[in-house]
């Protein structure tokens, strides 16, 4: 009885590490095709059957990328507009997430819902508008102007996560300060803010993400080229004549590893910061 | 201990007295019912300039026809009949739908089995979680480029891949056929959006108590009753809100994977409402046109949201 048990947990076990190890294959093989085509030669790039390890540890795609693209501008770029937006949305969204989640009021729950209701809008919607205001405030081809169209786009999911993550903190932790005579916005400066620290972490890397990642709104309203951001630049080399493969997969490892290293500094208060969502949900 | 209580009770006279006063001296009650607006209002001022103002400007703009500048004039609701009346908009409409169901119901899936996977316990499951969550930080158009040299015809690893594990002896026409493409392009979306699901699922499993694992099994449950009883109606709140959000983003939001692959062909289908909308405005400059299908997309996601919410709720109370 117990050897039939034994053996039926132990094949248990065994299906469940083969299932893991062929997800985990499937879910990181884009990573890896794409670091190992930017190491390649033109001759590995162009062979039928591919090979399935590198032939080369070769970083000459990097190099002539360097040299013939304006790919550190773009990537700089990214960096102002995801770094400029994330800022302006914390700093716009952080009190008003505070508002929506203490309090008692009448208007508390439609106010709720109307931030939700932002998130129903298609993008491209709101695109066609912003530009045409763009051109007005000779805004368009401007790195402000992505910046504010970045806020817009993340301050919802800001405010609503930020509530979602002051729900989980009780108000007895700011009840003592109440009584002391401390105004609303210290306490939730200098008592909450603290506490949901690893949250709004979170949160941070959430809208740093969003606006690196952002491609739509900045192929409309910024043509000039030294204006690019990365998401833009490397668009670019797609459909042009002859496809330099390694270059353009090289130009996307190096586009994908500032998000991919700040998401693994910080996966452990990303998993709590979104789970705060969730759970209420 | 008498006099004990008659301290605290001067005390609070006290106290009263104090707070009475500051009542009376700076309109306490009515500032304070202002409190929760002043810190609301930077942020609400911040999306009405950048959210509802552009929002109506865009429901304007899809009354007007769509001449460039001030040659534009109202026309009322041509647009939307034009739009409903067209030969595109019920292909469109079906792809869309399809290709939301599609993604729920895979990437719903998928998060789920892939959160109950990474809920049990074994050595480095720190390190495997974050590798399932990295693909959510990849830039879209850094992921498009991949799947789309994976996927290349001629050069392509999946095509090998495929024939080597022997599951088609033919090449296959990932993306330059249909409705291949519309699967391929799926494929790179779900593969996007699983890490999502899987956190919020994962956090939701954190939620159910093990007290009730403890008592379904005492009660000679097995796994699978277990899953049944215990862990699908535990996680039935993060499903309503998961679902809910994947089909609000396919429907209205997803634009850079297909855009990037395909950009609606081959012979459109895998041309959703969105990328049509986008075709519209920036492809043949018909702005009021693809306003009104931004407004018409509005409308049956607000429809939809507040259907299913009502309809999971109304459920949920009778439970």
């Amino acid at each position: 009885m117990t050897k039939i048990h034994e053996t039926k947990q132990l094949l248990w076990s065994a299906a469940f590490y083969v299932a893991l190890v062929i997800l985990l294959v499937a879910v990181l093989f884009p990573f890896y095709w794409m670091f190992k085509t930017s190491m390649d030669s033109n001759g590995a790039i162009f062979a039928y059957p591919p090979k399935l390890v590198p032939q080369s540890y070769d970083f000459h795609a990097y190099v002539g990328l360097l040299n013939s693209t304006e790919i550190v501008l773009w990537l700089w770029n990214s960096l102002v507009v995801a770094v400029g937006s994330t800022v302006l949305a914390l700093a716009a969204g952080i009190s008003g997430a505070y508002g929506l989640s203490r309090f008692r009021y009448r208007a508390k729950s439609s106010l709720a819902l109307i931030v939700l209701t932002t998130q129903m809008m298609p993008p491209l919607v709101l695109i066609i508008p912003i530009y045409t205001i763009y051109i007005s405030l000779n805004l368009t081809d401007t790195l402000f102007g992505l910046v504010i169209g970045n806020f817009a786009f993340s301050l919802p999911v800001v405010i609503w996560m930020m509530k979602s993550i002051f729900d989980t903190i009780p108000v007895e932790i700011e009840e003592a300060a109440r009584v002391d005579g401390a105004s609303w916005f210290f306490i939730m400066t200098r008592i909450t803010l603290p506490i949901a620290l690893p949250g709004l972490v979170a949160v941070s890397v959430f809208t740093f993400i969003n606006g690196w990642d952002e491609f739509m709104f900045a192929r409309t309203v910024v043509t000039a080229t030294d204006k690019w951001v990365g998401t833009v630049g490397l668009a670019s080399f797609i459909g042009i004549y002859v496809t330099p493969w390694d270059q353009i997969l090289a130009a996307a490892t190096i586009f994908t590893l500032p998000p991919v290293i700040l998401f693994l500094l910080i996966q452990k208060h990303f998993m709590a910061g979104l789970g705060a969502g969730a759970v209420k949900g | 201990m008498n006099s004990e209580i008659q301290r605290s009770g001067t005390q609070a006279a006290a106290l009263n007295m104090e707070v009475e006063q500051r009542r009376r001296w700076f309109g306490y009650q009515k500032r304070e019912a202002l409190v929760p607006y002043a810190f609301l209002l930077p942020s609400f001022l911040a999306l009405a300039v950048v959210f509802f103002y552009p929002m109506i400007h865009a429901i304007v703009i899809s009354f007007y026809s769509n001449n460039i500048g001030s040659a534009a004039h109202f026309i009322g609701l041509q647009n939307y009949r034009e739009v409903i009346a067209s030969d595109w908009f019920p292909t469109v409409m079906r792809t869309s739908l399809f290709w939301t169901v599609g993604n729920v119901i895979f990437v719903c899936g998928f998060s789920l089995a892939i959160a109950l996977m990474l809920d049990r316990k074994f050595p480095g499951r720190g390190l495997v979680r974050a590798l399932f969550f990295l693909p959510w930080a990849v830039p879209y158009v850094a992921a498009g480029i991949v799947w789309g040299w994976m996927y290349d015809y001629e050069f392509g690893v999946l095509n090998y891949l495929i024939n080597a594990i022997g599951l088609a002896s033919n090449k296959v026409n990932f993306l330059t056929a249909c409705p291949s493409a519309f699967y391929s392009v799926g494929a790179l979306s779900i593969w996007k959006l699983v890490p999502f699901g899987t956190v919020m699922y994962l956090a939701g499993l954190q939620t159910i108590p093990s007290e009730y694992y403890e008592a379904a099994k005492i009660d000679g449950a097995g796994p699978i009753q277990a899953f049944r009883h215990v862990t699908l109606p535990g996680l039935r709140g993060v499903t309503v809100m998961l679902t809910l959000l994947i089909a609000i983003w396919s429907f209205g939001w997803s634009f850079t994977a297909i855009f990037l692959l395909t950009e609606g062909g081959p012979a459109g289908c895998t041309e959703t409402i969105v990328v049509r909308s986008y075709l519209e405005a920036f492809k043949f400059f018909h702005v009021g046109t693809a306003s009104a299908i931004g407004a018409i997309v509005l409308l049956l996601s607000l429809t939809f949201s507040a259907a299913y919410l009502a309809l999971v709720y109304r459920k949920g109370s009778q439970r």
